[in-house]
Parts: structure tokens; sequence; C-alpha cells
């Protein structure tokens, strides 16, 4: 046999594994779903229909909306934190994540009266990405038109290559935090531009040491 | 550190099992799923939305098996137990929902040089790429605390097969750290 786990221990760099076991704090509306299946099932005594599941639509059509104003508001200040101010509740650790929108030649763009309906679409699922605490930033770009720079002799060849209908046109950019790939993964599934005919890269941003520069000198942070 | 105004968990299970109550419930799931929950969350590679869904299937059947649990090991044995299956069932159905996907990328072996301590996040990061089967052994072992044994009864495999499984687990979850120091390093170059 190659080893086993007695020839092959547990990396000593890492610690002790024992302290890595940690409870996890469910989310609070986890017990009364849970409840409330049980109870739909019939397997609690006394209780026979469901109790209230999560938020009312009405608070969740609200949430989508002012995700959105946080999201801009995020935006125009150039912050790459959780607008909402707070860490992400990730009992794991969680890396950022790129989600980058592509609108190739299959994307289908909404038109005329459908614009809001999709507004809608992506405001939902960013309203959910926020609920988790992986939101974190989106940027929004124009499609009309866009261009490609490119090396060549005498300066860059710029030729119109991210317009829509090009396999290069990206519409926007979220930011996301996961713990792994599987769960920027399962997010970015979750993207309505899919079911649009878009499609989504997913890569991990790269942690930098970069700090603010004020008058040519890095700006002091103790 | 057990709560002292609180009864034991044993108790809450007893006291359930016998009223069948939403209140007795509440009490059990409060004892159990935190525990439950960080399991699920390392097992779903930090996805709190399969998480959720893991915890609550797991409760789901365990309520509706609870009169086959004999108490031959440790209820949060069995519960355990009962998520790691969940769990594969779910990674089945999530693997075939994404089959043209293969996010994780082995890096390359590197020599065993100085070894710096790592930071817990890479140690976590490291756990989340590991593939499933390993991921299963090593968190339930190494992090868990769980005996060979008990894992071949929760996973429904032989004793030495977790052994392997575990020796390879923990020698991938070494490259994957050395990876980590390695891509570190040079970003702080």
């Amino acid at each position: 046999m190659s080893g086993d786990s007695e020839t092959t221990p547990w990396p000593p760099e890492a610690g002790p594994p024992a302290d890595l076991r940690r409870d996890a704090v469910p989310p609070a509306e986890l017990e009364d779903r849970v409840v409330s299946e049980l109870a739909s099932r019939g397997l609690l005594a006394g209780r026979a229909g469901p109790v209230r599941r999560g938020p009312r639509p009405l608070h969740l059509a609200r949430a989508a909306v002012a995700a959105l104003v946080l999201q801009a508001a995020g935006f125009t200040a150039g912050r790459l934190v959780p607008a909402g101010g707070g860490a992400p509740p990730a009992a794991a650790a969680a890396d950022s994540w790129a989600l980058v929108l592509f609108e190739g030649p299959e994307f289908v763009p909404a038109r005329g009266p459908e614009l809001g309906a999709r507004y809608d679409e992506y405001s939902r699922w960013v309203a959910e990405a926020r609920r988790r605490g992986q939101f974190v930033d989106g940027i929004d770009l124009a499609t009309e038109a866009g261009w490609l720079l490119s090396p060549a002799p005498g300066g860059p060849a710029v030729t119109a290559a991210t317009a829509p209908g090009t396999a290069t046109a990206v519409s926007g950019v979220f930011l996301i935090t996961a713990a792994g790939p599987e769960a920027a993964l399962e997010l970015a599934a979750e993207l309505p531009h899919l079911a649009h005919g878009g499609r989504v890269g997913v890569q991990r941003v790269l942690p930098t040491d970069s700090r603010p520069v004020v008058d040519g000198e890095p700006e002091s942070t103790g | 550190m057990p709560n002292p105004a609180e009864p034991p968990a044993a108790a809450l299970l007893t006291r359930f099992r016998a009223s069948r109550s939403e209140a007795d419930f509440r009490a059990l799931y409060r004892a159990h799923t935190p525990r439950l929950y960080g399991l699920a969350l390392r097992l779903a590679g930090g996805s709190r939305r399969r998480s959720d869904e893991l915890v609550q299937e797991t409760w789901v059947r365990a309520v509706e098996r609870l009169d086959r649990f004999a108490a031959r090991s440790r209820f949060e044995t069995w519960l355990a137990g009962i998520l790691v299956n969940c769990h594969r069932e779910s990674a089945r159905r999530w693997a075939k929902r994404l089959l043209q996907f293969d996010p994780v990328r082995q890096p390359e072996p590197v020599e065993p040089a100085a070894v710096p301590p790592v930071a817990r996040i890479d140690v976590e990061r490291a756990l989340a790429d590991l593939p499933a089967g390993y991921r299963e052994v090593v968190v339930l072992h190494d992090v868990e605390g769980y005996t060979h044994r008990e894992i071949g009864e929760l996973l429904g495999i032989e004793e030495g097969t977790s052994k392997s499984q575990l020796a390879r687990g923990r020698t991938r979850l070494r490259r994957l750290l050395d990876g980590s120091r390695k891509t570190n390093r040079g970003e702080r170059a």
C-alpha cells in the first residue's frame, strides 16, 4: 500500500486538527423551517399546519430594493467590502470570487417591457446572495459598444470586440464571498443570466497587500 | 461547557421520544444542531444553502426513524451518519448538474521544505478543496474525532478503506497547503 493513516500524519504545520472543530451557528430561521417540515409530515404531536416560513413576499421585495440601493452605494464609493458594513456570517473561511457575466451570441437580451422583469430577476439574485452573507459588490458594464486593445507595432490596435454578440461581450461582474469553488459555483449557477443564454465565468479573487498611496507615501495604518 | 440550567442531551432525547412535542423537539434541535451544522458546512465545502438543506433533511429523517435508534452509538454519531448519507445523496445530485465543471485543480507536488505554520483560513480552504471522498474521512476522523470503526459504519466502508482514504486525504491536504503557502509567498514577494 502506498501509505496508511499511521505513516501519513495530519500536516503538523496546520496545527492540531481538533482546534478546527467548532460548532457553527445555524441560521435562526432554520429551526422554524425544520419544525414546519416535521409538522407538515405529521411528525410532531399537536401540530398539523406549517409555521411561518421566512420573510413574507413583501419583505423580500423591500429587501431586494434595499439591496440594490446598497449595491449602488457600495459601487459608487468604490468599496470592495460588504455594503452592509458587517462581516459575512459564513462560518467557514471565505474567499472572494468574481462572477463575470458574458453576453455571447446565445444571449437573449431583454427588450421593452421585459426590461423591468429582467431587472427584478437579477435583483432577487442579489437579495438572496446578500441574505446569505455572500454578496460583496456588483459592476454593471455598458454593452452597446466595447473595444479590445491588442499589442501591435507602433501602438495597440483597437478593435470593436466586446460588443453584444461577440464572444468577449461582458455585461457585468459580481463580487461574492464563498468558502470554496463548490459554493462559488453554486451561487453562480443560480444567476438568471444563464437562463437567458448568457455565460458566467467564476474566478477566485487573489488577495493583495496594496494600500492607498497618499502624497507618494503608503498611508499609515497604525 | 454544559449549562447546568439545561437538561443533558440524553434527557432531551428521552423527553422528546416520549412526548413528540414541538417544544421538546426544539430543545433537542438546539442541543445538537450547532455541531451538526459545523459538520454540514465542512462536508458541503462551506455552502450555507446546502448545509441548511442537509441539516433540515437530517432532522426529518432522524425524527422519522427515531424508533429505530437503539442507542448502540451516541445520538450525535447517529445524527452525523444520517447527515453524511444526506450529503452523499445531495453530492451525487449536484455532480450531475455540474458535470462539465472540474473546479479543483491539483497543484503541482512540491518538495518538502521548511514548513512554517499556515493560517487557519488556509487549512479551511484546503479542506474545502479536498475531493469529497477524502474530505469526508479527513473531517470525520481528524476534525470530528470519529474512529475508523465509526467512520466505517457511518460511510458503509471497511475500516481499512477509511484508513487508506485518510492517508490519501492527508497527503492531498498537505499538497494543497504547500500550494497555498507558495501562492502566499508569491503574492508577498
